[in-house]
């Protein structure tokens, strides 16, 4: 059994241009978890507009929709402070979409996070946001300058440490995803050989929990966290601090 | 296994699409919504409380004021009182002035009727006296004198 779980579907021709951008189908699964989640964004909105958000609240949906939202924006204010929940949408898309390509595994498919682009994609988004926040709030001279502090010959060392930040966010998602998923490929692979069937589907049920459910939220809540952390360092250094 | 950069690129702008569509459907409308609920709940408690103080203040105002109907009341009356009984006493007075006022004339008059009576009774009797004795006697007195010694006579008598 092949260990080649991305492989390239189809080539987009971009209109005008010579440019084939070839469309694997890591993205496809991430289309089709977009997809899911545009559809529901649409039914809240909804919802919203035609039933409504009551003072009391007394649906089911709407006391969900506020859990999520209020624990979103607890988790942020917690980690980072009250003045910083402008974030939250951020840290809350990241989650998102990361928990649910995690375990996305559990349809069967492998997860979208296992091929190593899609991390490296989340891991650059949050790396621009360290910086990009970190201008916007406190000016290209302050940003530039904390390169250069609190020595200016520690500049090197300090651009290897911002660079290793969407490195290794990116690298502990993409190897936590890619080992779950290979360990229990051979595991499915070895049980293959096995007399009884009844064991190939039971053996593999706690590593689906481990390595699926509870790697893949872990993972999420972890890429959150550092996400959060990293923000808020960068946005802290500015000189009013 | 390998990395390609229009995955790295599409993923991105994945994220972005979805950073927007998430932010404004689901996150910005439900805390929005939260936070004005918040609001709300914290204006209707000010207006509660508001409310109460007012309410106590009324309270201790009409209180004040039903205090001061009843002082006023029992002013009132003690005052109504007072001066019935001013009123009584001066009519009782008053009253006993007429009497004595009434009864003062009727004793003056009973005094006039008795000694017009008794002037009457005088003249009359000096008048059946004379006459009687002018009968009696049968002889030529004069009227005047007589009538002069009888009512010597009879003041001697009083």
């Amino acid at each position: 059994m092949s260990m080649q779980h991305f492989t390239e579907v189809f080539k987009l021709h971009i209109p005008l241009t010579h440019i084939n951008v070839p469309i694997y189908n890591s993205i496809i699964y991430m289309w089709i978890i977009m997809l899911v989640l545009i559809i529901f964004a649409i039914c809240v909105q909804v919802y919203m507009r035609t039933v409504g958000f009551k003072m009391v609240p007394e649906s089911k949906f709407q006391n969900f929709l506020e859990a999520i939202v209020k624990w979103l924006y607890d988790l942020v204010e917690n980690i980072m402070g009250k003045k910083y929940s402008e974030y939250a949408p951020l840290v809350g898309t990241i989650g998102v979409c990361l928990l649910f390509s995690n375990l996305f595994s559990f349809t069967g498919l492998p997860q979208p996070t296992a091929d190593p682009s899609i991390p490296i994609g989340f891991g650059l988004v949050t790396f621009f946001n360290i910086h990009y926040q970190s201008i916007k709030k406190n000016g290209f001279k302050s940003w530039i300058g904390e390169f250069a502090s609190p020595f200016v010959f520690m500049f090197p060392i300090n651009l290897v440490v911002e660079l290793s930040v969407p490195v290794s966010l990116s690298m502990r998602l993409f190897g936590n995803m890619i080992a779950g998923l290979t360990i229990i490929e051979l595991v499915y692979n070895g049980l293959s050989g096995v007399a009884f069937g009844i064991f190939r589907f039971i053996i593999p049920i706690p590593l689906h929990a481990f390595f699926d459910l509870f790697d893949g939220v872990v993972q999420t809540y972890v890429f959150m966290m550092l996400t959060m952390v990293f923000i808020k360092n960068s946005v802290d250094h500015g000189p009013e601090h | 296994m390998s990395v390609e950069s229009s995955t790295i690129i599409i993923t991105i702008i994945n994220i972005a699409i979805m950073f927007w569509v998430l932010t404004k459907f689901i996150f910005e409308p439900v805390k929005k919504f939260m936070d004005s609920r918040v609001i709300s709940i914290q204006n209707d408690i000010q207006d509660a409380n508001n409310l109460k103080l007012n309410a106590e203040e009324l309270k201790s105002q009409y209180e004040n004021k039903l205090k001061d109907v009843h002082d006023e009341r029992d002013q009132i009356l003690l005052d109504s009182k007072r001066k019935g009984e001013k009123l009584y006493a001066e009519k009782v007075s008053e009253a006993d002035r007429d009497v004595e006022v009434i009864k003062e004339r009727a004793k003056r008059e009973i005094e006039q009727e008795r000694s017009q009576m008794q002037n009457e009774l005088r003249n009359n009797t000096v008048s059946i006296a004379i006459e009687a004795a002018s009968k009696v006697l049968n002889q030529e007195i004069n009227q005047d004198k007589h009538k002069e010694l009888v009512a010597d006579f009879i003041d001697n008598l009083k």
